[in-house]
């Protein structure tokens, strides 16, 4: 089972697709929960996540508006997908019928 | 301050992979971030990074500690105990010269004698000392740095326990038996050859991965 802050960085990289990177990812996780999202955690989930085979990262190609520096791309594999789609159907489904659940339903 | 805190993050990040110190910096750049926040998030890097490390391998390091203290106590007591009693014998001789001691065929002999036993008992220390250091150094990878540095201090605490030790022998009166001798055992025999035999393991080391 994934933890939370894996699931946010597999979402992060399957909604940016082909644009998934360290700083992009960042930015959408921040903007996602309102809360900061350091590197160091970005970076060492990261590893734990392509330890267990659920993303593939390498180095992309430098870019002048990063000072010539390269980016670390990411992708989510397929079992990636299904450990992720799994954390869903759990927090979905434990979530059902309790007052947050039903209130943002509602709204 | 914003200065100081960009050139310790320019500093700190020679710590991590060459790659990843670039994708770092550029995703740092591309924030926009201030120095104080980009210091902490490499710092924040840093140390998640090496707590995993740890936390992983704690297996390998830890035997690795209890072997390095029971060396370095064990090294530094044959060269406390080398040095004392070489202390003895150099009073005998340098402090009580008389040319009979070259003279006679027997005082010569006996001369020749301790001088090989020491130079021998030495060589044995020094070896013991580098050999540990070198298995220190081989086995116990990036835990190499923790476990030198229990091994140094043990040394430097055995060190402290000489100065602080009071003999009532005739030589132990002379700072030079008493204190400089076995201090420069110790350095001589253990620290200086550990720390080579470390850095040849650590050589030893990279090459067979």
């Amino acid at each position: 089972m994934l933890g939370e802050f894996e699931y946010l960085l597999l979402t992060a990289a399957a909604r940016l697709g082909d644009d998934a990177y360290g700083a992009a990812m960042r930015q959408e996780i921040e903007t996602a929960t309102g809360r900061r999202c350091s590197i160091g955690a970005l970076y060492t989930t990261l590893d734990r996540l392509e330890a267990k085979g659920l993303v593939k990262t390498w180095m992309g190609d430098p870019t002048p508006q990063r000072g010539g520096r390269p980016k670390r791309m990411v992708q989510v594999t397929a079992e990636g997908v299904r450990e992720a789609a799994a954390f869903y159907t759990a927090v979905t489904n434990v979530s059902h019928g309790v007052s947050w659940a039903v209130k943002r339903a509602q709204s | 301050m914003n200065r100081i805190c960009w050139w310790f993050q320019h500093a700190l990040t020679r710590l991590l992979p060459a790659g990843e110190r670039d994708a770092v910096c550029g995703d740092i750049e591309e924030a926009g971030e201030s120095g104080a926040a980009a210091l902490r998030d490499v710092i924040g890097l840093i140390a998640r990074r090496e707590a995993e490390w740890w936390r992983a391998d704690c297996q390998r390091w830890l035997p690795m500690i209890v072997v390095a203290d029971l060396l370095a106590i064990r090294l530094s007591l044959y060269a406390r105990d080398f040095g004392r009693q070489s202390a003895v014998y150099a009073w005998m001789y340098l402090n009580n010269w008389t040319p009979l001691y070259v003279d006679g065929a027997a005082w010569r002999w006996d001369l020749i004698q301790y001088v090989a036993v020491f130079v021998l008992a030495g060589l044995r220390i020094a070896c013991f000392s580098a050999g540990a250091g070198a298995a220190i150094g081989f086995i116990s990878r990036r835990a190499w740095a923790l476990n030198a540095l229990v091994l140094y201090l043990l040394v430097i605490a055995c060190a402290v326990a000489i100065l602080v030790q009071q003999h009532d022998d005739a030589p132990f009166a002379l700072a030079l038996y008493n204190l400089l001798l076995p201090l420069t055992a110790e350095a001589a025999l253990v620290a200086g050859p550990a720390f080579w035999g470390m850095r040849l393991g650590r050589r030893f080391e990279r090459r067979s991965i």
